[in-house]
Parts: C-alpha cells; structure tokens; sequence
C-alpha cells in the first residue's frame, strides 16, 4: 500500500468513525425498568407515552421499558443503573436515602393531613428535590404521588400506646422505616415484602402501614380487619434518567422529553390519587372497620411524629432548611384555608 | 388474566342428570338445558373461530331466553354465565362491552351459585373469613359451580383490572379455584391450573409473585390435558417466560402452539384462542425482550 493509499484509508476510516459516533449521538436510547406490572393501566400509559416521544422526536430518542421487576427490585434498578446497564427507572423514594438528603423530605411522617396540603408544597418544592437528585448525576424527570400509607391490622386500636402492643411490619433493610418507628417507640418486625402475606397468615406480624391500593394489590387485606383513619405517610415514586446519557440529547429533544414525561407523570398521580380513595372505600366494603383516633390521641401521634422528623435531620436523612421550608409553607397554607 | 378460560366436561353429565331426575312440570327444564349444553358443545368444539365469533352472540340471545323463562334453573344459569364469561374475553374487543358480558357472566354465576346452595349467596358481600368456611363445607358435587363461578368472577376482575373494588375481590375468586382442584385436581382438563399458574405470576416476584409456582402449575395443566391444552402454554409463555425474561422458553412454548393442531373435543375453541394470543405474542416479542 503506497502512502498516499493510506492516508486515503485512513482519512475513509476517520470519516467512518465520525459517521458512527455522529449516528450514535443522534440516536439516543434509554432502558428503563420498574417493579410495577406489565399491563396495568399507567403502565400502558407509559408505553404510549414513550412512542409518542419516539415519534415526536423522529427516532432520536428511543427508550426500551423493562417492567416488572424483570431488572429487579429498585435497589437493582439503580445498581444497574450506576453499571450503565439501565438509563433510567421509576423507584421509590426511599432507595435515594444513601444518595440523596432531599428525596424523602415528602415522606415526613404524619405530616400532611390531606392531597390538597400535598399538591401546594410540591408546587414550590418539587424543584428543590429534584434539583438535589440532578447534583448528584440523575436527569429526575418528576415525582409521582401514590397516596397514604395507613395503618391496617388485624387488631383493633387508635392510640400510640395499642400500637406499641401490635406486632408491625418493617420493610427489610430499610433503616429509614425502622429509625421511624423506634420514634414512635413501635419495635417493628423487618421482613421482606414477598414475606408479608405469609406473616400476616401466620401472625409473625398483625399490623402494616401502607397505602390502600398497595392492600389490595398485594392482597394483605383478606388479612385484615381495621384500618386507622390517620395518614401515616405520604408514599411517592421517582421517575430518574441517566444524567450522562440524557445530556447527550437535543436541547429542544431534552425539554420535549421532560415535558412529555412531566404531563404523563401528572396524568398518573391524578389516577392514583382517585384509586387510593376508591381503595380505602373498597376495602370498607370488603369487610374493614375504619377506626377513627380521638383528638387527644391524634396529638399524642403527632408528638411523636415531630421526633421522629428531628431524628431524620440528626441521621443527615434530611436537611433542616428543607423540614423547615416544609413547614413553613404548610402553615401558611393552613392559615390562608383557616384549618 | 388475558381469558376467560372455556368449559367445564363435567357440566354435560351435570346437565343430563339433572334432565332425567327431574319430574313433568321440570321436563321443559330439562330440554331447555338439553339445548344450553347442545350450543355450549357446539360453541366449544368448533375448530372456527370466525363462525363461532359471528354465530355466538345469536345463541347469548336464546339463552337469555331460556333464563328468562327458567329464572331458578341453577344450571341453566351456570351455563348461561359460561357462555357469556366465554365470549367476554375471547370474542369481544370493545372495553364497554366486554365489561356488559364479564358483568353479566359474573352475575349470572353467582345467581347460579345461590340456586344450587344457599350458602353461596352472598359470596361477594360477606367478609373474606366467612366466605372460606363456606367454600370448605363444599363437596364434589358442588364442584362445577365453583368453576364457573371462579372462572366467570376472574374473567370479571380482568375486564375491571383498573377498579381497585374489583381487584379486592380477586383472593375470593382464587380461592374459589383452589377448593375446585382440592375436590378433583384433573377438573376440566387441568384448566383450573392455568388460573392458579396466572394467579402466582399477575404480580413481579419483587412484589410477592412467584413464577416458579406458575410455571409448576401451567405445567399442570399441559400433563393433565395430555399436551393438548395449547392455552396453558400461551399464559405460560405470557405469564411466567416474559416475567422470568427468558426469549428462548417464550419462543419455544410460542411456537409449540402455533404448530399443533388446535382440535381437542371440548379444548378445541380454547385451543384456537391460544393460537390467536400465541401469534400476538410472537409478534411483540421482539418489542418485550
């Protein structure tokens, strides 16, 4: 091969090469994966939500949706996705804790009384979390509300003392809900969520806290009789992409992307929060006794809850500016609706 | 649960013992059932699909018909809710009407239920407790009202798979199908399999599903049938092979189906509509894996 031929292959190679990485930064793909099942109906909207962007975006942006659990539990899923084999996930909260110190401020127990309350702090501090999670290399694309988590048992009781007496449930290995019911003076029983079922049946366990649909999908509630009428805790998921791989995009495709996402994530929560009340109704016509605290008990709830949320800022769960942003904005919301 | 799963054999013997023991004011009771279990050997026979299809909704008339003038006949009704449970989930693509005959079939077996035994009654007011004491005190006599009854009621809860009331219902239907296979474990060719293989797989093993019991029990259902039961094999290739994400197995069951020839006696319809589902299958594949 003479010299000039292989500057000539040469020169054809390096185009070749930069029509490669050309075509491979003009194609972005992002697989996604989540616990939820195959065929549900936001899973559904999911799906259609990522072909209309595949579409609006002319192939630019694809993304591959791996659901149920196929990828594994959210832990998984964010392992996976530090190992560059996912780009994105839809997770709850509580698997950020060891990431991120703003993701579970939401999660405060007992602290919103309501979705109203809910939706107006979000309003103003959603970009706040959000924020926290893109610092450290999450493109996060949204919250999405699931509803309270309530106590259900199979025990009759309202007040923080007969909730001492109960056998409760902990998720296992997460030390953010063991720290929480320690505060409550609660010493719960950890066991994985496959395991529940079986605990329930055998009475390992009497008593969970999670929000009605969770009940019913997972089918605790032929195992119990009582709900407690008393939102324990706000439960919500979030929808991350890959920081890296996202930047690689467009700038009009990234914020059609988040908008498209944003709008489908709205969509979703708007469900969720009109199934978590026909969840709670359904359970009460399957049998369940919703039992109401008085006042004096619900203080008594409440008391320990704030130090519960003092432990979580000492644990560096959370921030103080955050918890007190929090509340700030919840008072005055209070005050503007007279509660 | 894609199906509603079709037929029960032992509902012809039912039918028949019923038409010979009754007396002259039930005679006509007799034949109309005769009638009902003529269309539902027709309906499920049929290698057709495309007749069956077009033919059924005609037959759901006449045996309206025949509930109507024979509003306590207990097995009249019985079949009258398999047929309608039937075409819900094989035939019908509209939501709306698919919910009407779900809704109907459901309605229409727990009207049965409660002719046949009064116990029965109220099955989906009473709380999950009681409900299991009278589903234990059943015997095997009982048996081909508890099929239809969980088989129409599941049916049901797919249609309303997005309705969290319907969905609190599901543990009642289950267990429903597991006293059926308590009473006789080779039933209606081992399809009450299928229900409990897709009641084990409906949710991700992160969430307490368990694939592996779907798999024993899909499995189930294809020895019982003696490999003629082709639906098994498509809820196993959808329900366990996508969970488990495992393409070789999926397009292995998928392909099995698709190449057998979906004649079985009473199994034949069925079979037909797990070739239908088979062929979806293989064609989002390449889109699930």
């Amino acid at each position: 091969m003479t010299f000039s031929k292989r500057v000539f292959t040469g020169a054809l190679i390096l185009f070749l090469s930069v029509g490669v990485v050309l075509s491979a930064a003009s194609q972005t793909s992002f697989k996604i994966a989540t616990v939820s099942p195959d065929g549900s109906a936001w899973m559904r909207d999911l799906r259609r939500t990522t072909s209309l962007i595949e579409a609006q975006t002319e192939g630019r942006v694809s993304f591959r949706v791996y659901p149920g659990g196929v990828m594994g539990d959210d832990r998984a899923v964010l392992r996976k996705m530090r190992a560059r084999q996912l780009q994105g996930g839809i997770v709850q909260t509580g698997v950020l804790e060891p990431i991120s110190s703003a993701v579970q401020l939401y999660n405060l127990p007992m602290f919103f009384r309501d979705f109203e309350e809910v939706t107006k702090v979000r309003s103003t501090m959603d970009s706040i979390l959000l924020q926290d999670l893109a610092d450290h290399g999450f493109e996060a694309l949204g919250f999405v509300g699931v509803g309270f988590a309530n106590a259900m048992s199979s025990k009759s009781g309202t007040s923080i003392n007969d909730a001492r007496r109960l056998k409760v449930w902990a998720p296992k290995g997460d030390a953010g809900a063991v720290r929480l019911l320690d505060a409550f003076g609660i010493v719960p029983v950890p066991l994985s969520i496959v395991d529940v079922l079986a605990g329930l049946q055998t009475g390992l366990i009497d008593t969970v806290a999670v929000p009605p649909t969770a009940a019913i999908v997972l089918q605790w509630h032929t195992q119990l009789d009582y709900i407690l009428d008393l939102p324990f805790m706000y439960i919500y998921s979030v929808f991350v992409l890959d920081a890296r791989q996202f930047a690689r995009l467009e700038p009009s495709d990234q914020e059609l992307t988040r908008k498209t996402f944003r709008t489908f994530l709205s969509r979703v929560e708007q469900q969720n929060y009109a199934d978590h009340d026909r969840a709670l109704a359904a359970l009460e016509r399957q049998g369940l006794t919703v039992l109401t605290p008085s006042e004096e008990e619900i203080a008594v709830w409440r008391s320990a809850a704030e130090r519960a949320a003092a432990a979580w800022v000492a644990s560096d769960i959370l921030v103080n500016d955050h918890v007190n942003m929090l509340e700030e904005t919840v008072a005055t919301y209070r005050e503007s609706t007279a509660r | 649960m894609r199906s509603h799963l079709l037929k029960t054999p032992r509902v012809s013997i039912l039918l028949l013992g019923v038409a010979l023991m009754t007396s002259c004011s039930a005679i006509i009771s007799g034949v109309t059932n005769s009638i009902a279990e003529d269309l539902s050997a027709a309906v499920l026979g049929s290698p057709d699909f495309g007749v069956v299809d077009e033919g059924l909704p005609a037959y759901l008339l006449l045996v309206d018909a025949l509930v109507e003038g024979n509003p306590a006949d207990a097995a009249l009704l019985n079949t009258a809710a398999m047929l309608n449970g039937s075409y819900a989930s094989g035939f019908v693509d509209d939501q709306s009407r698919r919910e009407y005959f779900a809704t109907k079939a459901k309605s229409l077996a727990l009207r049965a239920s409660c002719h046949h035994r009064a116990s029965f009654c109220d099955f989906v007011a009473t709380s999950f407790s009681q409900f299991k004491e009278a589903v234990d005190d059943t015997s095997i006599r009982d048996i081909d009202y508890l099929y239809i009854l969980a088989s129409s009621w599941s049916g049901w809860i797919q249609v309303h798979s997005s309705d969290y009331a319907a969905i609190a219902e599901l543990p009642k239907a289950k267990y429903l199908m597991e006293r059926v296979i308590q009473l006789d474990s080779n039933y209606a060719k081992g399809s009450p399999y299928i229900y409990m293989g897709v009641f084990a797989t409906f949710l991700p093993a992160a969430l307490g599903g368990e694939p592996e019991v779907g798999r024993e029990n899909f499995e189930l259902a294809v020895e019982i049938s003696g490999g003629e039961n082709l639906y098994a094999k498509s809820m196993m290739a959808e329900m366990y092979a996508r969970a488990i994400f495992d393409r070789e197995l999926h397009d292995r069951l998928v392909e099995e189906v698709l190449e057998s020839d979906p004649r079985a006696g009473d199994l034949t319809l069925q079979n037909v509509v797990a070739q239908k589902l088979a062929l979806q299958l293989r064609e989002s594949a390449d889109d699930f894996f």
